[in-house]
Formats: C-alpha cells, structure tokens, sequence
C-alpha cells in the first residue's frame, strides 16, 4: 500500500486513515480494534503460489482413500467423493449438498477466484468481469469449512479406534495441507489492498474506454 | 472521533470505501450499502426463534443408526457424547460437547443478548459487546463438526452384513442450526452497539 487511504470502519461506523504499512504490518480501527488492513510483501505473487499448491493437494487428495478400517477380516476405505455418495445413497441429500458446498464447493470457488484475480493484479491489469467474483470472494470466506471437516476427520478416527483398527490414507495428509494452504492463499489477499488496486488500475484505463 | 454517518458517508462493507449516504452502491466496488442493514434486530430476532425451533428436533432425533448384525441402535447428539465419555476419549467427548451444545447455545443467548441491549439502548460496553460479537462470529462455523462426522462415519463404515452407519434426521436439522445461527450474526449490525456511544473520544 503506497499512501494513505480514508476508511470506513464496518464493525463501528468509525472514519480512519490508513497510513501506508510496511509488510508485516495490520491497521486497526481506533476504536474498536477491527483489523483494517494488512500489508504483506508480494501479496499476489504468495497468494497464487498458495492456491495453486492448494488445488494441486487437493486433487491428491480426491485421488486416494482418505481412512480405512479393517474390522472383522474386511477392509472398507473411504474417499472424499464416498462421503457424499453414501450420504445421498441414504436419503440424506439434504446433508450430502451441504457437504459438497461448504468443504468443496466454496474453498475450489475462492481458490479459482484468487488465482484469477491475483493473476490480473500481478501484471497491473484488471477485467470488468472479475468485479463480481471479487466481492463474493470477501463473502465466500464465512462459509467455508476445510478446517472444521479437517478436525471432523480426527473426531472420526478417535470415535472408531476403540471398535476397529483405522489407518490414515494419504489423502488425509493431503487434505491437511490443503486446510493450512487454503487459509494461507486466503488471508494474503488483504481486501483493502486489492480493491484499492483494482481502483487504480481501472481508473488508469479508463480514458480507454475500459479494455481489459 | 466522527463517524462515517455523521460525516455524511456509508461505509462499504467489502472495501472499506466511502461513498455518499443513501447513494445505495459503493463508488469502488459496487457493492449494495446501507448505513445501517436494514430492519437488522428484527431479522436477527426472526432467525435466532427459527435456530431454536430447529434445535429441538436436533437433539430429540437420532443423528445416526448403526446396523449391526441383525439389530440397529440409534443414536442422539447427546447420546454419542455419553458414548466418547465411557469410552475414555474425555478431549472428543468435550470437542462435542462443545461444538454441537455449548457453542450453539452460547450463540443464539449471545446474539439475543446484543439485540436486546441495542434494542433498549442500555449502556453496556459496546468494546465488550463488539468482542462477544466477534467470538460468536468466528466459532460459527465451528459447531459444523459433528455433521461432518456423521458424514465420515457414514462412509466408511459401510460393510455390507456386518455394519452399516445411515445418516439420521437430526444431522439435517442440526446443520440448519448451524447456518441459521450463522445467518443471524451476519443480519446483525455490530455498528449498532456503537450508535449510542458519545461523541468523544474514549479512555
Ligand atoms: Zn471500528
Ligand atoms: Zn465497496
């Protein structure tokens, strides 16, 4: 961030001045603490290393089981595409969509999102059609769960450890890298920052008539 | 110490931008913006009763059923607490516990507290208000854990003759606790908690 940029505060209403930071540095609301800002060095170039390593484990992980059990002489392995298989196989669809939605859908949205956005950014350049992904983005970010299903896998394996013997898969470690580098890819993307780049950016061209 | 409103300004809640109050999108982003959200206490009020609502079929229903050899047992909220407890896995027990009780509950006192304070004006701290308000919007999600282990548990112990774990109705009605509740904090304007503090600056 290169110069001062007057905000608005969304938790208290509160009007700031956000000096520009150094990398490492956050700006907080003088009133109410809320975390404005925070500078990090090469913020697009660390956000699309992040998401892409993110979508690569996370293909790992789709590939191989994620536990498996042996229980009575029989050997029964579970993927990720299982969870929602069975569940819908069960009648509980209703669970098998919000699965679907809050581990995959909303992470693999937010990490083409970044990698889109941090892409354009990177070489000082911005499409109209981006705007809207943009915003969800910032939105999107409440809703998705890969760290809450990263602790519902170690729940499940102490629930079952008494009763069967369980062995992690490969795609459990993948999985857990995909936890840590999503929220990683995430929280390089300093809003303040990108939108105060896309305004530069835009207003730059547009004596062009807005090319992209 | 002016605030955006007294300044003339609504506050964008995805950019941080000013833009003219009631002009109803943000200059930077286009985002709609309001000065405050709209009819923001009653909204909250009328997803905090239906959280309610569903959190009783939540606990009352199994949330799963384990067919095992001929004979099929189910299973509540509650019950597969007990169950980790007698098991010896005390920090699962309470990881449960936690997430699938306390902190549903603990959310829907929370925000109907805040609301009640904004909606009497009573003169509560509104740092500490906005604290508890941070603390019930990030453990949301949280509470999403133990659908999640229905889902596993479902998938995997699936050995066909032997046993079999179905998914019951009261995982359903558990995550729409869950997105309710989550769906609250989000209607909710924490700059109501601020809007009666006076004009100076504070400490
Ligand atoms: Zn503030
Ligand atoms: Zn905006």
């Amino acid at each position: 961030m290169s110069e001062t940029a007057s905000v608005g505060c969304p938790e208290c209403d509160l009007l700031g001045e956000v000096p520009s930071l150094v990398p490492g540095q956050r700006a907080r609301c003088a009133r109410c603490g809320y975390v404005l800002a925070v500078c990090y060095d090469d913020p697009y170039a660390r956000a699309w290393s992040f998401s892409v390593a993110a979508l690569v484990v996370l293909a790992i992980a789709f590939s191989f089981p994620f536990l498996s059990i042996a229980a009575a002489g029989v050997t029964n392995s579970m993927t990720l595409v299982q969870t929602v298989l069975y569940l819908s196989q069960y009648g509980a669809d209703g669970i098998a969509v919000l699965v679907s939605i809050f581990v995959i859908l909303v992470p693999v949205l937010m990490l083409v999102f970044i990698i889109a956005l941090a892409t354009a950014l990177r070489a000082d350049r911005f499409h109209p059609l981006l705007m809207a992904p943009t915003r969800w983005l910032f939105h999107l970010n409440g809703w998705a769960m890969v760290e809450v299903f990263a602790i519902g896998v170690i729940v499940s394996l102490v629930k079952l450890a008494a009763m069967a013997r369980v062995s992690l898969g490969p795609s459990f470690w993948a999985y857990l890298a995909f936890t840590g580098l999503f929220l990683l890819a995430f929280s390089s993307m300093d809003r303040l920052t990108v939108w105060r780049d896309i305004e530069r950016i835009t207003t730059k061209t547009r004596p062009e008539s807005g090319k992209g | 110490m002016t605030t955006a409103r007294e300044a003339g300004f609504d506050v964008c809640h995805t950019c941080l931008a000013l833009s003219a109050s009631g002009s109803g999108h943000c200059v930077r982003c286009g985002a709609h913006i309001h000065p405050r959200i709209p009819d923001s206490l009653q909204r909250t009020v009328a997803l905090l009763i239906a959280a309610i609502v569903l959190y009783v079929p939540a606990n009352l229903l199994p949330i799963m059923t384990t067919d095992q050899f001929e004979s099929s047992q189910d299973s509540t909220i509650i019950g597969g607490v007990v169950i980790l407890w007698n098991m010896g896995s005390y920090p699962v027990a309470l990881v449960i516990l936690i997430a699938s009780v306390l902190v549903p509950i603990g959310k829907i006192l929370t925000v109907a507290m805040l609301c009640w304070t904004v909606g009497r004006h009573l003169p509560v701290s509104p740092r500490q208000r906005t604290t508890l308000y941070r603390i019930t919007e990030f453990i949301g999600k949280w509470s999403m854990v133990d659908v999640f282990v229905v889902a596993i548990l479902v998938a995997l112990i699936q050995i066909t003759g032997i046993i079999v774990i179905r998914p019951g109705a009261a995982a359903l009605a558990f995550a729409g606790v869950v997105i309710v509740t989550m769906l609250a904090a989000e209607s909710f304007d924490p700059r109501l908690l601020w809007d009666d503090e006076p004009e100076k600056p504070d400490e």
